[in-house]
Order: structure tokens, then sequence, then C-alpha cells
């Protein structure tokens, strides 16, 4: 019995790929026992629409369940030229509806705040804020906030999505952000996700979050705690 | 006797058949050349204007900036349902990305990755002159810490997510930080992502897409094919999506407009004067032997025309095949006479009669319109010299296969004009009352004098819309997508001279602070965007240098830089050596904005007269008030394309006027050479009293005069002296057929004229129903003063043939 599942899947163009395979299971005609050619086809569409379900709950799998979430994060990031990554911790506290504070720790004490309406603000350790208007800024807030929210429908819309090895890849579906970002590598196993994003200049980012908490709901007392920023920061979300 | 009387029938045979010889040989060669090279329509507009200045690298460079706007689509899709338009938006993405692979396409996206990543490997080869805001300020407090800081953000945190400028070179990302804010400054908007905005009171979500044509927008094929693409593209999301609603934006829209309107002009135009003519021939001739002369002379001298100018010019203006198509009613005139002079000397038994007078009269009547047609060329616009060189030519040529073949097709032609004869003479003898060269006098006299009187009063008209037939509803189109997308004005601009880089930066520096000190001029969140935007002057680079020093080369402790890139193992390629070598390295604009530079206007242009920098205007701008801010400003001036070609237009026709006078004076010298004064001057009082009272009838019916109405009346001039050359020399022949006692009268021959009139009216007559205002002009001031030519033609006839009478 083949592996259906472990091919390339493409929740959006699988009949064809699901009647070959019907083909397949089935080759012998109506007089030798198999499928005729109706109930080929019949095959071929209900396999579609249960790897298309199959596909979407797969992807489900990895993304986050609840709208808040607080943990920890690793940042690795590796350039050409540099031979040991660099390496970046810190805290971090998502809301589905705000967006999402980023507090990097080590080496350097900097906290970032995207929210979901597309405003960035920087805030430094002297609790000093400036707003980050800048493009790269504003793409990167927003993809952050779709993964973190586990957005399929945005996930689904910008990226084709591909199941290998145990994990997920999100590869850019517009040759124009496939000249920045190559694709997103999602795996996850019980105590951590782990997001690598390769780059198109050899620059890879390895983000693995940790200790993932899940409150009923995200004010400012939850947030403070699990980013352990001042007031500024949290109210900047919020 | 004069040199023209001199010409035998003979030599005017022998002559014009080696000529045409000789032409149709350089018509064979042209016609190849056009094959191999194929037909190139040219529906670019700014040819049809002037210079757009003195200076021919100012006017290289805005031809580049009108260039690189002109490629610009915006492609709007919109509907009130947010998820409808994503789903669209995805689509066309899709279709447009796919649509690359395809080695004919012409629609990309607007990119500009490949522009930064050259600009930032320029950036990177002078890691030390360019510090972005952040770290400048730094550099000069000599914040050791918070440079520190800032560099770890860089390399972390929020500051280091994308590099442009690599790692080793730029280990503490201070370069990046520059490079990052021109990214954002010169980055077209890569987000389609919908947004919300009002339309007609109501709101609407648009996803805009910003697109690039890979050719010259301006070329006919391009537009057409693009047009398709578009087309296509549009009609598949509206069978996936039928509610989206699409709105665009780009020059292409408005030429493909222009272009389709000037073929509709061409087939209303070309197809109705053939048609008028060909009924008007067979009612007179009632014989399709007659109209093979007619037909052949106009096809033969239309093409050579056609084929001659394609191949000097290397295209065609849509222009000239409009003016071109004209050129029928002239053509025809040649047959008509040639038919009419020698049926009425078989008429009168005089089969062998000299033919000289005849061709005298065509000569003279081919130099005149030629001198009429030849004034345009000197008009400085590259698209009437073209109609001038095709109109010359081809009448030239026409002339010349009339001359050859006309003997041989005229033989049992008939020619049944009795009805016209009746008009003719009924209209002759209504001309009884001003029969005399003394009520001429005083009939010119009169005109002169009312023309005189309005001269000042007379209202002129320069605007280059004139040049099209501007489509309301795309430019209803253009102005809501350009209020709801941000862009940049495609033909105007701020110009900065001067003759050092510095310099201009200075002047960019004192412009944008007096403009910072003022409200209400750009609209919110724009401004003007020039090389100040990419590149600061030298002066700053230096600056900057120096700041440097404190970063990687200070002078009694270890640098910032290099405890940085120890602390964080970064590799370091030596930069204090790099920094030593970098001295007086400074990045110009040159370097940058090169020839090959396609995706960026070019915003500075060298040359051995000095620097000449363009600044982008936003869309929306008060321009009176930017204006206003820019007087008093060495070497900073407004350049408009609009304003720049009304005053071309202007001066133009001033110019024009004075050539009319010219062309007058030439033309009298020339028939004074051939005729007596007295003759001249009644020859030269038609067409004078035609022009005239064309300008009077004009400025009654309130039309302002443009540089089109006075290119006509060089036509008006030469068509008027084809009349009167012809009554001129046919009443000159009557008088020798007096002595021989035959009993003809102008009756025989001006029905000839008449029908040359009516042909001439048809064809030019039909270009006054053109939607483009440049045409429609040329042919309302060519019907207005071709009538009264006419008029005029049977005043003379009038006048003379009472002399005739008289002499009998």
């Amino acid at each position: 019995m083949p592996n259906l599942f472990s091919n390339f899947i493409k929740p959006q163009n699988s009949l064809y790929n699901s009647f070959y395979l019907c083909n397949s299971l089935c080759p012998l005609p109506p007089s030798g026992g198999g499928l005729g050619r109706g109930g080929r086809f019949l095959c071929a569409l209900m396999l579609t629409f249960s790897s298309n379900l199959l596909a979407q709950n797969q992807l489900k799998n990895f993304l986050p369940e609840s709208c808040y979430q607080t943990g920890e994060f690793k940042q690795e990031k590796t350039l050409p030229s540099i031979e040991q990554p660099l390496v970046a911790q810190g805290r971090f506290a998502f809301s589905c509806d705000k967006g999402l504070v980023w507090r990097t720790q080590t080496p350097l004490d900097e906290t970032t705040v995207y929210r979901m309406d597309g405003k960035i603000w920087l805030i430094s350790e002297d609790a000093q804020a400036q707003e980050l208007k800048s493009k790269v800024h504003r793409q990167m807030g927003k993809l952050l906030n779709q993964l973190m929210g586990g957005n399929q429908r945005f996930l689904e819309k910008m990226f084709s999505i591909r199941f290998a090895d145990g994990g997920v890849e999100l590869i850019p579906k517009q040759s124009r952000m496939k000249k920045f970002l190559q694709v997103i590598d999602i795996a996850k196993n019980e105590q951590e996700v782990v997001i690598t994003m390769r780059q198109a200049d050899q620059q890879t980012m390895t983000i693995s979050v940790s200790n993932i908490q899940n409150p009923a709901s995200l004010d400012e007392q939850v947030c403070r705690e699990a980013t352990q920023t001042p007031a500024l920061v949290c109210q900047k979300l919020l | 006797m004069n040199l023209l009387a001199s010409i035998t029938e003979r030599s005017y045979q022998r002559w014009s058949r080696w000529i045409l010889i000789a032409l149709t040989l350089v018509l064979v060669a042209c016609v190849s050349w056009t094959i191999k090279s194929g037909i190139r329509l040219d529906t670019n507009l700014r040819s049809l204007s002037p210079a757009f200045s003195a200076d021919a690298e100012v006017n290289q460079a805005l031809n580049g900036l009108s260039a690189n706007a002109s490629q610009n689509i915006v492609l709007v899709i919109a509907n009130k349902d947010q998820d409808l338009v994503d789903d669209a938006s995805d689509l066309l993405q899709k279709l447009i990305d796919s649509a690359q692979k395809n080695p004919a396409n012409l629609i990309v996206y607007s990119d500009q990755s490949q522009l930064m990543g050259d600009y930032a490997r320029l950036l990177a080869q002078h890691p030390f002159h360019f510090l972005g805001k952040k770290s400048r300020q730094l550099a000069a407090e000599k914040n050791a810490e918070q440079a520190n800081r800032l560099a770890l953000s860089n390399l972390y945190g929020s500051g280091g997510q994308l590099k442009l400028i690599p790692v080793e070179q730029d280990p503490l990302g201070f370069v990046n930080e520059y490079a990052l804010d021109v990214l954002d400054k010169i980055a077209t908007n890569i987000d389609t992502e919908s947004r919300e905005v009002d339309y007609q009171g109501n709101p609407l979500f648009i996803s805009p897409h910003f697109l690039r044509l890979n050719a010259d927008s301006l070329s006919l094929s391009t537009q057409k094919k693009a047009q398709q693409q578009i087309q296509q593209i549009e009609n598949k999301i509206r069978k996936e999506f039928p509610a989206v609603e699409f709105f665009q934006s780009g020059v292409i829209f408005f030429a493909a407009d222009a272009a389709a309107s000037s073929q509709a002009d061409i087939n209303k135009i070309s197809i109705g004067s053939m048609l008028g003519i060909v009924i008007l021939l067979f009612w007179v001739f009632r014989s399709l032997k007659a109209l093979i002369l007619p037909v052949v002379s106009i096809v033969a001298g239309v093409s050579f025309a056609f084929f001659f100018c394609h191949s000097l010019f290397g295209s065609i203006h849509i222009l000239t095949i409009v003016f071109g198509a004209s050129l029928i009613g002239v053509v025809v005139d040649y047959s008509l006479h040639y038919f009419y002079f020698c049926v009425h000397q078989q008429d009168a038994s005089n089969i062998n009669q000299d033919k000289s007078p005849l061709y005298r009269a065509l000569l003279l009547s081919l130099l005149t319109s030629v001198i009429g047609y030849a004034a345009l060329s000197v008009s400085g616009l590259t698209a009437l010299k073209q109609v001038a060189i095709f109109s010359a030519t081809g009448l030239i040529y026409a002339w010349l296969v009339v001359m050859a073949l006309g003997p041989w097709l005229v033989k049992r032609v008939v020619v049944y004009d009795a009805g016209l004869k009746k008009i003719v003479t009924f209209v002759l003898t209504l001309m009884k009352f001003g029969d005399s060269s003394f009520k001429l006098l005083i009939g010119v006299l009169l005109i002169l004098a009312v023309f005189a009187f309005q001269y000042s009063a007379i209202q002129y008209s320069d605007s280059p819309r004139a040049l099209i037939n501007q489509n309301q509803a795309l430019v209803d189109q253009e102005q809501l997508v350009n209020s709801w997308v941000a862009s940049y004005e495609p033909a105007s601009f701020v110009l900065v001279k001067g003759k050092q880089p510095q310099e201009i930066f200075d002047r960019i520096a004192l412009l944008e602070t007096l403009l910072n000190h003022q409200q209400g001029i750009f609209p919110e969140s724009t401004a003007l965007l020039g090389v100040n935007d990419l590149f600061l002057s030298p002066k700053d680079q230096e600056t900057n240098y120096q700041l440097n020093q404190w970063l990687y080369q200070p002078k009694d402790s270890i640098s910032v830089a290099a405890k940085f890139i120890q602390e964080n193992k970064l590799p370091a390629n030596n930069l204090q050596q790099a920094y030593q070598d970098q001295k007086n390295n400074l990045l110009l604009p040159n370097q940058f904005f090169t020839a090959d530079l396609k995706t960026l206007p070019p915003l500075w242009i060298e040359s051995s007269q000095g620097i000449v920098s363009f600044m982008l205007i936003p869309k929306q701008t008060h321009i009176d008030k930017l204006k206003r801010e820019l007087d008093g400003i060495e070497g900073v001036s407004y350049f408009s394309a609009v304003d720049d070609t009304r005053q071309g237009l202007q001066h133009l026709r001033q110019a024009a006027m004075k050539l009319l006078l010219l062309a007058l004076v030439s033309i009298g010298f020339i028939l004074a050479y051939h005729y007596n004064i007295l003759k001249s001057l009644h020859l030269m009082a038609i067409p004078l009293m035609a022009l005239s009272a064309t300008l009077v009838i004009l400025h009654l019916l309130n039309v302002p005069l443009s540089l089109f109405h006075i290119m006509a009346l060089f036509l008006v001039l030469g068509l008027g002296m084809d009349y009167v050359v012809f009554v001129a020399e046919m009443t000159s022949a009557q008088v020798v057929s007096a002595q021989a006692k035959s009993t003809s009268s102008a009756a025989e021959f001006f029905p000839a004229i008449v029908l040359s009139a009516v042909t001439s009216l048809l064809s030019f007559g039909l270009l006054s129903l053109s939607s483009m205002p440049a045409v429609n002009a040329f042919g309302l001031t060519l019907l207005i003063g071709n009538s009264i030519n006419l008029v005029g033609a049977f005043w003379l006839a009038a006048i003379w043939q009472k002399s005739f009478f008289k002499t009998i």
C-alpha cells in the first residue's frame, strides 16, 4: 500500500494526484472486479476532499491552539560569514487580537511590540519607546503575528504547505517574497516549537519557542509577568 | 520670356518621365527596406511637442523621466467585501507571476529588489562614509556604550531583520541602518494588502498592484499587446470573482485610447474622402477608365509618401497618416485639370494643341502647394516635419504619374458636366456685380480692414491638450486612483542645477529647509524625492568619515568597532586598514545613475555644461505654493512638460505666422516672375482675402487660434494658388483660342476648378469631424479657407471673363 501522505500534497490541486492514486490502487476494468471509471473518479474526489481536510488538520497540529500564549524563546541567527551562530534569548507574550510582545534579554535588552493593527514599537531598556515605521519591520511583524496566531487562512494564502520529516515547510507563493524568504520550517515536539526561516542571502534564523503557557486571557498584569517588562511595554500592546 | 514659359511640352514630358523613373527606383528601395524592417506606427505624443528645453542633456533626461513614468501601471481591485478583494488580489498575483515564464510577457510587477541590491553593493564599497541617523548621532556624541548597544541591536535584534550590507563589511550595522532608511523611501509598495478607502461617500476595500511595462509604452504594438494582456487577466479574475471592480492608472491607457480614436479618425476620413471623390468623379466622367488616372495617382502618391517617410524616419506617426489622408483631395486635382484641358482641346478639334499651358499651370500649382507644405517643415516639431515631407513627396510623385500616364489615359474620355457648367454659369452671372478689379480691390481691403481691426482681440490657445483627445472617463479614473495611491507626477519636476555635486546638495538642503517651514504643500507623509534621499552630500560623507574615525581608528584606545568584533567573534577584514584606504573615496550619484539604470528615473545628469538633478513631486501637491517657494532660490526651478509644451507651441505659432507672410511673399515673387505685376497682384488677392477672412470668421465663431489653425492657413494659401493659377493659365489659353476664333468661356474650364475645390473640401472638410482637437482645427480652417478660395476664384474668373469678352 503506497504511503498516500508522504508525497507532496497541495491542498488546492490534489485532484489529479488523487485520481492517479485511485487508478494505481484499482487498475482493473469493472469486469475484473475493480472500480469503473466513474468509481475511480468518485474515489479521487473523496480522496481529494479527505486529503485536503487531512492537510488542513495536519497543519493545525503545528500551529498554536490558543489565542493567548506566553513563553520563552531562543533565537539563533546564522550568517554565511560567521562560523558560530548569533544567539539571543528572551520572553514573549501573544494575544491573537492585540499582537505580540517580543522581549530580547540577552545579549541585549530590547523589546519590540508588534501590534495587529500594524504599528510597531521598539522599547529600550531605559523605557524609551520609538515607533518603527519601516516596511521591513511591518512585514516581519505581520508574519510573526500570523504565525503565532496560527492563522491558517493567511498561511495557506501566502505559502505552499509541505509536510516532510515530521515537520511542515512553508514555501512563499509570491516570487517577490521568495527573493527575501526561501522557506519556513516548523517542527514541534512536546517541549518546544522550532521555527526556522531560511532567507535568500544564506542567512538562517531559528527560533525555538519553549515553556509555552496558554493563559485564559492576556491583560497587563499577565503580560508584564510573562515578559518581565515595564508597564509601558504592555500598555503599548493592549 | 521666363523660364517656365519657355519649357516645351516635349521637355515637360521627357523630364517628368525620367524623374518618375528615378523616384520609382527610390520607391522600390524604400519598400524593400520597410518590408525588411517591418512597419512601425508611432503614436508617441512626445514627438508632437517641441523639445522640452534648449539644453540637450536636460531634454534627454526629461525624455528618460517621462519614459520611465510612462511604463508604470497601477491596477486596483476593489469591492465592499475585503475577503473578496484579497482572494481576487491573490489570483492577480498568481496570473502575473505565471506570465513571467512567457518570453512575450509585457507586464511585470514593479520590483525594486534588483535596484536595492545594486545600491547596497555600491554602498558596501564606501562603508566609512555613510551612517544611519541614530549611529551618526551616537558617533558625534562619542557615546561608546550606546553605540555598542545599537550595534548589538543591529546584530541580534530589531535592526538586524534585513541585512543589505554584509556584516564583514559593516560589523556595527551602521551603514545597513542607512540603507534600510533609503529602502523605505524608494521601494514601491510590494505589499498589496487590502485597505479601506472612501469612494463616493461609502467605504470600499482596495488592493493596488504596481506594475510596469517591459517595453516602450508609447509604441502602438506594445500598447495593443499590453492592453490585451491586461484585459485577459481582468477577464480571468472577473470569471472567478464577478463582483470585483477594476480601476486603472497609467499613461498606456491614455495612449491606447488616443491611438484608438486616431484609428477611428483615419478610417472615417480616408473612407469618407475616397468615397466622396469616387462618386463625384463617376458623376462627371461616367467611365471607369476616367477613374484610373485619379486612383492610380492617389495610390502612387500616397504610397511613395508613406514608404519614403517610413524609410527616412524609421516609423510613421499616426498624425502623419491622419493628415496624409487629406492629400487625396490635392492629388486628384492634377488628374481633373488634365482631363478637362485635354477634353476641351478635343472638343475644339485641337487634339494636337500644345499642352504647355496645362503643364505650366500644373507645375505652378505643384510649386505653390509644395511651398505651402514645406513651411510645415520649419515648424520645429518632428511630427509636422514628417507631415510636410509626406505631403510634398506625395504630391510630387502623384504629379509625375499624371504627367507620365495622362497622355495615354485621357484618350476617349468624355466629360458629362452640363449640370456643373450651368451651376458655374449661374454663379459667374451672380458675380457680375463685382466683376471689376476695382471691386475686388475694395473687397480685399475691406476684409483686411476688418482683420486688422479685430487682430488685437483674437484669442489664442496653445494648450498641449489640443494634441490629444482626452477621454474624461480615463482622466476621472486616473485622479481617483491617485487619491488612493501615493505616487509621483510623471511630467512635472523640480530642477536643481549646479556646477559641482556639493552645490546641488546645498541647494536641495536649502529648498527642503524652506519647504519644511510651510504647511499644506504636499499631501500627508509625502515629500519631494531627490538624490539627497539616496546619497549624502560630499561634505556629509566627509563628516561621516571623520566621525567613523572614533569608531574604527581612535588614536589612544581600542576602537569601538574592534572591541565589538572581538566580543561577538565577527569576521574582521582588517577594518582599520580598510578605513585608512577609504579616505577620499566618496560615493557620488553619477556612479549609480548610469545609462543602464532602468528601474529608477534618471535623477542626476552630468555633462560638460554642469549637473542637473531632478526631484520628483508627489501627486496632488499644491503646485502654485511649491512654485512660490522655488522662486528666489538660485539654480532651482520648476519644470512642467505641459507648461513647456505650451510655451513651445506658442513660440511655434508666432513663428508660423511670420513664415506665412514669408510664403506669401515668396509665392508673389514666383508669380511676378512668370506673369506681369498687375496680374500677379490679382492672383495674390484671392488667397490673401481667403487667409484674412478665415481668421475673421474663426474669431467670430469664438475659436481660439492654435498652431494647427496657422498650419492649415499654409494649405489654404497653397490651394488658393492652385485655383487662381489655373484661372490665369486657362484664361490665357482662351485668349489664344479667341484668336483662333473658338467660342469658349470660363464655364468651359471652370468646372475643373469647382471639382478640384469640392474634392479638397471633401477630404479636408472631413478632418473637421475629427475628435482630435488639433486635426479638427486643421480641418475647420481648411473648410472655411478653401471655400473662400473657391469664391475668390469665381470672382477672378468673372473679372477676366469680362476682360476676355471685351477682347474678342
